[in-house]
């Protein structure tokens, strides 16, 4: 009985009662008390207020008409009271008037008790507002508690919060990680693809030029057998057929001997050369110079018979030089001018002329020769490519002109011929001019 | 068909040094120094042994090799080359080539060479 109207502690309930009739008093004081409660009495209202203030009783019971302060008072008091505001007061009243009752109630009380007390009624009643009081603490109690876990909830609520936001700003970063990653992997892929092609085509281009390298030993190896067959040939023929001959023959052998070594010689110059331009060890000085002059150096040179018909037309006043290699160009004048004068023969004549353009000196050698047909006017300035005439053959290696395109362009110049077949052709080549200051 | 040998090659002193030498040991012989001169001298010489350079200015030697064979095939032919890769000499033999001699050669090799074709 007692479990049920303790307030969360292990004691019994406390009962303050307020009545200025001492029999009143200890009737239901005796009575609660047997009921198991713990009882403080006041005969005045000032003094239940005190003993209310100082010892927080669990209930109230208060008479209505006492001669100090009345009931109405008394609990109007405890009610402005912050310390006993919470204690629930049953007045006990003989008055049956509505209007007291209602005033009872305005004033905070909880209930009320008529006179003559009825003991079950009043145990009833103080049972039932202890009750309430309990259960009011109790959801005080579990209202604290809920707070408690609400803030604990809370709390919860913003750890899991943060943490998602952790968790998710975690992942924008891995995320970012992994769009930036992926981005790098395709750059470098595409930089793989790329690096691949440039293999690839280096790769062809090797294989290309492994390709002409082979070609160029099989036709080089070719061009050198043919003068050294002859030089076998006619001097295994004068070794073993020596007494068969007479001594113009002898003479014609052995000048033949000496004429394709020194063929041969030259197609090995040739050859040198040709092979130091693709190795690309072709370092030329580049320095002004006068190409007339050259001209005509590479003419005396060639100790042509007295009138033979060479003409120079020089159309460029003597300061105007050009920018590239003399030496390098007296070897292409000399190609040019050795061709020309291997196909005019002694009938026909060579023509020089050296004009100027805004950049440029152009040499035009020209011959009343053959010709070269229109579909063969490229190809002579390839590596081996002979003129294939059957009428006018001709004996040099096939590298002359491929050798002077090589130089010419080195120089930044350009080499070119115009021909007509049957009529001759002019070989031009152009040098860059020497810039004047003037 | 008759005893001489015809030589097509377009280098002129390397003709002239395979005419001597043969002259020399009394084969008759004559030079052509084109792909169509040389046809036209197997036509009308009927010489039984051709020595044929495989590069000529109007045409090649294999060619030249495949039609004498076809118009003659009794008749002998002997590539005189410079070309020493494999596939001129597999070019020769397809065109129905009886023999290779190299440039440069022996002039004593190639005199032996002619000698053991002559049927003369």
């Amino acid at each position: 009985m007692i479990d049920e109207f303790s307030t969360g502690s292990t004691l019994p309930a406390t009962i303050l009662i307020i009545d200025d009739q001492p029999k009143n008093l200890a009737v239901i004081g005796d009575y609660l008390m047997k009921c198991g409660f713990t009882i403080l009495v006041s005969q005045t209202g000032t003094g239940g207020l005190r003993r209310a203030r100082d010892l927080k009783p669990d209930l109230i019971l208060l008479d209505i008409l006492m001669p100090d302060m009345d009931g109405f008072e008394t609990c109007r008091r405890l009610k402005a009271d912050e310390s006993t505001k919470n204690i629930p007061v049953i007045f006990m009243t003989a008055l049956t008037s509505v209007e007291d009752k209602v005033k009872g109630f305005e004033l905070g009380g909880v209930d009320y008790i008529t006179k003559p007390i009825q003991y079950e009624e009043v145990l009833a009643r103080v049972k039932t507002h202890l009750q309430i009081v309990n259960q009011k603490k109790k959801l005080r109690l579990q209202a604290s508690v809920l707070r408690k876990i609400n803030i604990h909830l809370k709390k919860e609520i913003e750890t899991r919060k943060a943490a998602e936001r952790e968790l998710q700003s975690l992942n924008e970063e891995l995320e970012y990680r992994i769009k930036s990653r992926t981005e790098e992997l395709s750059k470098t892929a595409e930089k793989l693809r790329v690096a691949n092609i440039k293999l690839e085509k280096a790769n062809k281009e090797l294989l290309k030029i492994d390709t002409i390298k082979t070609e160029f030993v099989a036709l080089a190896s070719h061009e050198l057998r043919t003068p050294l067959t002859s030089i076998l040939g006619y001097a295994q023929t004068l070794l073993a057929s020596y007494s068969q001959m007479d001594n113009s023959m002898r003479a014609d052998v052995l000048s033949t001997i000496v004429s394709e070594s020194k063929r041969l010689s030259a197609l090995i110059g040739n050859l040198l050369d040709i092979s130091k331009i693709e190795n690309r060890n072709f370092n030329i000085v580049i320095e002004p110079f006068d190409v007339g002059e050259v001209i005509e150096r590479v003419i005396n040179a060639l100790n042509l018979p007295s009138g033979f018909p060479l003409t120079v037309h020089n159309m460029v006043p003597d300061k105007h030089r050009v920018v590239g290699n003399q030496e390098k160009t007296g070897q292409v004048i000399r190609n040019l001018l050795d061709n020309a004068l291997r196909y005019v023969k002694n009938e026909g004549q060579i023509t020089i002329e050296i004009k100027e353009t805004d950049e440029f000196i152009r040499v035009g050698i020209s011959d009343t020769g053959p010709g070269i047909r229109p579909e063969e006017q490229e190809k002579i300035f390839e590596k081996f490519y002979r003129i294939r005439d059957e009428k006018n053959r001709s004996f040099g290696s096939g590298l002359g002109l491929s050798i002077a395109s090589n130089i010419i362009e080195a120089q930044g110049g350009r080499i070119w011929v115009e021909s007509k077949y049957g009529k001759g052709s002019t070989f031009y080549f152009t040098l860059p001019k020497e810039i004047s200051y003037e | 068909m008759n005893d001489s040998v015809l030589i097509i090659e377009d280098e002129l002193l390397i003709a002239e040094l395979v005419k001597m030498n043969l002259r020399m040991r009394h084969i008759t012989c004559n030079v052509a120094t084109t792909g169509q001169e040389g046809m036209e001298m197997f036509e009308n010489q009927n010489p039984s042994i051709v020595l044929l350079d495989v590069r000529l200015p109007d045409t090649d030697g294999w060619e030249l090799c495949k039609k004498i064979k076809q118009n003659k095939p009794d008749s002998v032919v002997i590539f005189m080359t410079a070309a020493t890769q494999k596939k001129d000499r597999e070019e020769a033999e397809k065109a129905g080539a009886d023999d290779f001699i190299e440039k440069p050669f022996d002039i004593g090799e190639l005199v032996s060479l002619v000698n053991k074709y002559r049927k003369y």
